[in-house]
């Protein structure tokens, strides 16, 4: 039986057998980076082409095909089925898994287009991690616990010389000399997607840290916003999903058949693919989740101009 | 010190690729102290003294405290890139 992180290390190399590309991000990724302790589930993020070898691999590790029999089953709450459709719409698939009756339960995570990665991003190594750069996007969530870690990694980018490092930095003692030795040829680039950059020669460090806060404010509440779009969507299918009485979910079938119905579910109670498909819907939730910024921090106008991330940044 | 940007090669935001090390095991890095301050200021001292130890140490250790404590962590119903977690009201 693994510990997590034989676990994942196993669980890559089955990836790797069936050249499904995928790689290793968020919290485990954040282990591997020596920043974070105590993760246990694994987060991937897959290339939309796998996702269909990722399903035939649960059902044949269930059948015991290369091995042990596993037992595979979706979690229960706010999942989408792992289909090509869904994973690309920015959902996300939430699977359970025990290798033996008596190993712990794994908790896998697959994504297709991440949150605040988009689709442009895309896959050319089969298995490995995701770059620092990466992971700093996707741990910029609304959790405040999460932020420290942002800093860490691109600390570490620093150090290591990792241009990407001014795109995420949070240390007003080391952002400035970072981008006093960014490669001109970035900067047009860099100060786009991270407006801030471009007023840290007129910041003192008080200016840069109150930038700072009003900046995560505004990554915090954009994607609170998105997470309750996909989560109100969520909602309101289960509920009609219900109404067919389907009882507990995830019901108690092989995982397979589990895949089937809640695949049909989907279709039949209208569960959205893609909720944030348009740029209208991307517009209006990025509007008020900056205006919640505003109000909490209190922030001008003129602040929130300095700092404001682009929509295709922050909603890709 | 090793100076920042010196032999980085970049990839611009958008195009680029979705990176890794193949075979999931990073490299050994020692940081500046200056790194490790800054975990102890946001993370815990106890997070940088781990931090500091060698890859395989570190990796060692955890699978210790995997080995002998059920340990609280985000084995959570909702994931936190869909901005959940376990101390989500």
């Amino acid at each position: 039986m693994h510990d997590p992180i034989g676990f994942y290390r196993a669980f890559q190399e089955l990836l790797r057998k069936r050249s499904i590309r995928a790689v290793l991000t968020s919290g485990m990724a954040c282990v591997e980076y020596g920043l974070q302790q105590n993760t246990k589930d694994t987060d991937w993020i897959l290339d939309p082409g796998g996702i269909a070898g990722i399903v035939e691999l649960f059902g044949d590790l269930e059948r015991g095909v290369s091995g042990a029999n596993w037992r595979v089953s979706y979690r229960g709450l706010f999942a989408a089925p792992l289909e090509r459709e869904y994973l690309e719409g920015g959902w996300t698939s939430h699977i359970s898994a025990r290798e033996s009756p008596e190993s712990a339960e794994r908790h896998l995570d697959f994504f297709g287009r991440a949150p605040r990665l988009g689709a442009a991003w895309r896959l050319t190594a089969e298995g490995g991690i995701a770059s620092r750069d990466i992971v700093a996007r996707m741990k910029k969530t609304d959790r405040p616990k999460d932020w420290p870690l942002v800093n860490g990694l691109a600390v570490q980018s620093f150090f290591d010389g990792e241009p990407e490092a001014v795109l995420h930095l949070r240390e007003p003692s080391i952002l400035p000399e970072a981008w006093e030795r960014t490669p001109a040829d970035l900067w047009d680039a860099f100060t786009r997607e991270r407006p801030l950059l471009a007023a840290l020669p007129e910041c003192n460090e008080a200016t840069l840290e109150r930038l700072l806060l009003v900046e995560q404010m505004l990554w915090q509440c954009v994607n609170r916003e998105r997470y309750l779009v996909y989560q109100r969507a969520w909602k309101e299918f289960y509920r009609s999903w219900q109404q067919d009485r389907i009882g507990e979910w995830p019901t108690a079938e092989p995982f397979l058949q589990q895949h089937r119905r809640v695949c049909e579910a989907v279709r039949a109670h209208g569960l959205p693919p893609a909720p944030l498909a348009t740029e209208a819907a991307r517009r209006e939730i990025y509007d008020r989740g900056r205006d919640r910024a505003a109000s909490l921090v209190a922030a001008a106008p003129s602040e929130l101009a300095l700092v404001a991330v682009p929509l295709d940044t922050i909603l890709p | 010190m090793t100076g920042p940007h010196e032999h980085a090669e970049h990839s611009p935001a958008g195009d680029a690729p979705i990176g890794g090390e193949p075979g999931g095991r990073r490299s050994e890095r020692v940081y500046p102290d200056r790194y490790y301050d800054i975990l102890a200021r946001d993370l815990g001292e106890e997070r940088a003294r781990w931090a500091r130890l060698p890859y395989e140490e570190r990796m060692r250790e955890l699978a210790w405290y995997h080995a002998h404590f059920n340990t609280p962590d985000d084995l959570s119903p909702w994931p936190a890139e869909l901005d959940g977690g376990v101390d989500r009201p």
